[in-house]
């Protein structure tokens, strides 16, 4: 498909058109491939359950401080189609809430790592080779020394355990990430013809960090933001689960999986169920990131 | 060969990153709201006790000549402290329990390894056929599920269903474990002779080790189908064929092997995150490992036994890297020779 051959002259000339054509030919590409689609349904379909959970949860009271002992370890039937855990609340509700904290934490962590790791990599990669860049690769070296989950575990150890809180270490060890990534993209991109040419012609640092260098990131950027809300999702259900997380009765996958744990096998939909939940979570981010990929990238239609 | 110049430039920044390592966890465990002193003994332990622990834990020392006499602790006696919960040497508790934890990683990274490149490579061989078709399907599937996810769907369906696992422990409920050699049980029961007690040992370690394996084991069947199948298009491998070398060294020795670095790179990653899942896994099949151990003391704010699990998980994952740095450095000679990546 030849890009040029579809542009006319009027798409060209407003910005908005320009914009408004590359995002249906971004469509068209992504549109192309049916798992990204069903990528895109499953993350619009959590999106949605999460915003509107008080709505669409067959016992939104359920969620908070609940008990029923009569109704309490029911399996699957059609008033509870995902079973009751062991003090008869509602799994499908309490999953359909858990999903709104968990979407709250990837913003969250995304909101802070992403602009943090981006400044920090554009500027290591851009002055690569001096100082700069080994005083910020030196300490990104060192979050990065050991996995993301281990360091998150252990912050979250020793602050006291709330979703906020949780959400702090996770993105402590999350935004060193990004840098690296920022870095490796920047420093080879500082090298190419048209930034040497925006430096010939005296055009600021910054102009050239952020309208030059930062827009050729971006790909990357967003296909690596979509891939790590599931991610996120995954290391703070994993943070619930060890109890450093969300703290009952306030629902969290993490912690529900593990009450099942103590509860298996006799009554394996308690654990199964939330452990479903988060794997749909990180097939739909995946499915979706791998899609926006696929779309942005600029060889082949 | 230079391999020797590479390898001692990538000590000198190892050794920097675990200094730098021991400073960012240490500052960590220091911002505990509250006194971990008052905390370990409790609310009605006498102020002279607590002020003791205090004094032996540095806690009444500046911030950083308290980091400078707990690394001078750790450097010159390898003492971690003592651990608030356990009221014993962390290091002794460490010794206690890493060795489980090893145990299961060492196995987990054996099927990654083995699983996920032959995978990798069979995918590759029979590129867009049904057989790639089920391994990338399955990968994928792999991938997108945590491995605690994994440890509850296997221990549903191997453990309670067919009943082919125990679900439960290192060894079978009233097994003596094996005399104390390395603390590895299948290492200890094969040094003692016991093939009873290797094969308890094993079976035990099986499933919360295909529980772990799995998702990384998909991400490097993934990665070496698709660097093999970007290589496979090269130039030197056309004329290879074209003067008529056998398709199995083509495969084996030229495709293979600058296929592998990105999957190793990737592998060794994920080997050691598998340090960090294990703390769920474990947890899943009630296995006494280090990970649950360091459930439990960040749980309890132990902040000793913290920063000693830490640091020796730290130990662990550089050395893994270096490791495979070198394997690397192998593989391709541009980084061997010239001393930067490509």
């Amino acid at each position: 498909m030849t890009t040029e051959g579809m542009l006319t002259s009027s798409s060209l000339k407003n910005p908005w058109g320009r914009t408004l054509y590359s995002l249906k030919r971004t469509w068209y590409k992504f549109s192309r491939n049916w798992l990204s689609v069903l990528g895109l349904v499953i993350v619009v379909t959590i999106v949605f359950l999460a915003v509107f959970a008080p709505y669409v949860a067959p016992y939104p009271q359920h969620a908070g401080k609940f008990v029923d002992f009569k109704g309490k370890n029911q399996p699957p039937s059609w008033q509870h189609l995902m079973g009751t855990d062991t003090i008869g609340r509602d799994i499908l509700s309490r999953i359909i809430f858990a999903f709104r904290n968990a979407l709250l934490m990837a913003i969250v962590v995304l909101a802070v790592s992403v602009p943090l790791g981006t400044l920090t990599g554009l500027t290591a990669g851009y002055y690569s080779g001096t100082w700069t860049d080994t005083v910020i690769m030196r300490v990104t070296d060192v979050f990065i020394s050991i996995p993301p989950i281990i360091l998150a575990l252990s912050i979250a150890a020793v602050l006291k355990p709330t979703l906020m809180n949780s959400m702090i270490a996770v993105t402590v060890s999350w935004w060193p990430w990004y840098t690296r990534m920022t870095y490796s993209l920047a420093s080879s991109i500082k090298n190419e013809y048209y930034v040497q040419a925006a430096e010939l012609t005296g055009a600021s640092k910054i102009y050239i960090l952020f309208h030059e260098i930062l827009p050729n990131c971006s790909s990357s950027l967003f296909t690596k933001m979509a891939l790590d809300v599931g991610w996120v999702t995954l290391v703070g259900a994993a943070l619930s689960f060890v109890g450093l997380g969300e703290q009952p009765p306030k629902p969290a996958l993490g912690t529900m999986i593990a009450e099942g744990v103590e509860r298996m096998p006799a009554q394996w939909w308690i654990a199964l169920f939330p452990a479903l939940a988060i794997m749909f979570v990180v097939l739909g981010f995946n499915l979706f990131g791998d899609g926006i990929r696929d779309a942005l990238s600029p060889e082949e239609a | 060969m230079r391999l020797g110049p590479f390898i001692l430039r990538r000590l000198a920044i190892s050794i920097f990153v675990l200094f730098g390592l021991s400073i960012l966890i240490f500052l960590i465990a220091r911002v505990v709201p509250g006194d971990p002193a008052r905390m370990a003994l409790g609310p009605r332990a006498p102020v002279d006790v607590v002020e003791r622990l205090r004094q032996q834990m540095y806690l009444d020392k500046p911030l950083l000549q308290q980091y400078g006499l707990w690394l001078r602790d750790v450097v010159t006696h390898g003492n971690l402290g003592d651990s608030l919960l356990t009221r014993r040497p962390v290091k002794q508790d460490i010794r206690e329990f890493f060795p489980a934890t090893l145990e299961l990683v060492g196995l987990t990274a054996i099927f990654i390894i083995i699983a996920g490149i032959s995978l990798g490579v069979i995918s590759a061989r029979y590129a867009n056929t049904w057989v790639d078709k089920v391994v990338r399907l399955f990968s994928y599937l792999g991938i997108v599920t945590p491995a605690f996810a994994w440890a509850v769907i296997l221990m549903l369906l191997f453990c309670f269903v067919w009943h082919l696992f125990p679900s439960y422990g290192r060894l079978t409920e009233g097994v003596m474990p094996p005399v104390t050699i390395t603390g590895m049980y299948t290492v200890d029961s094969l040094l003692n002779g016991r093939l009873d007690l290797f094969w308890d040992a094993v079976v035990h370690l099986i499933l919360p080790a295909i529980a772990l394996a799995l998702p990384p084991m998909s991400q490097a069947a993934r990665l070496t189908r698709s660097s093999m199948a970007d290589n496979q298009n090269k130039d030197y491998i056309a004329s290879m064929i074209a003067y008529g070398v056998p398709n199995r060294v083509v495969t084996g020795k030229y495709l293979l092997k600058p296929s592998l670095i990105s999957p190793i790179t990737v592998m060794a990653l994920d080997i050691a995150a598998t340090f960090g899942y294990a703390f769920m896994v474990e947890k899943v099949f009630g296995f006494p490992g280090l990970a649950r151990y360091g459930i439990q003391v960040m749980l309890n704010k132990d902040v000793n036994a913290i920063v000693g699990v830490v640091m020796v998980l730290g130990v662990v994952f550089i050395t893994l890297n270096i490791v495979v740095d070198i394997i690397v450095a192998y593989l391709d000679p541009r980084i061997r020779l010239l001393g930067r990546s490509v």
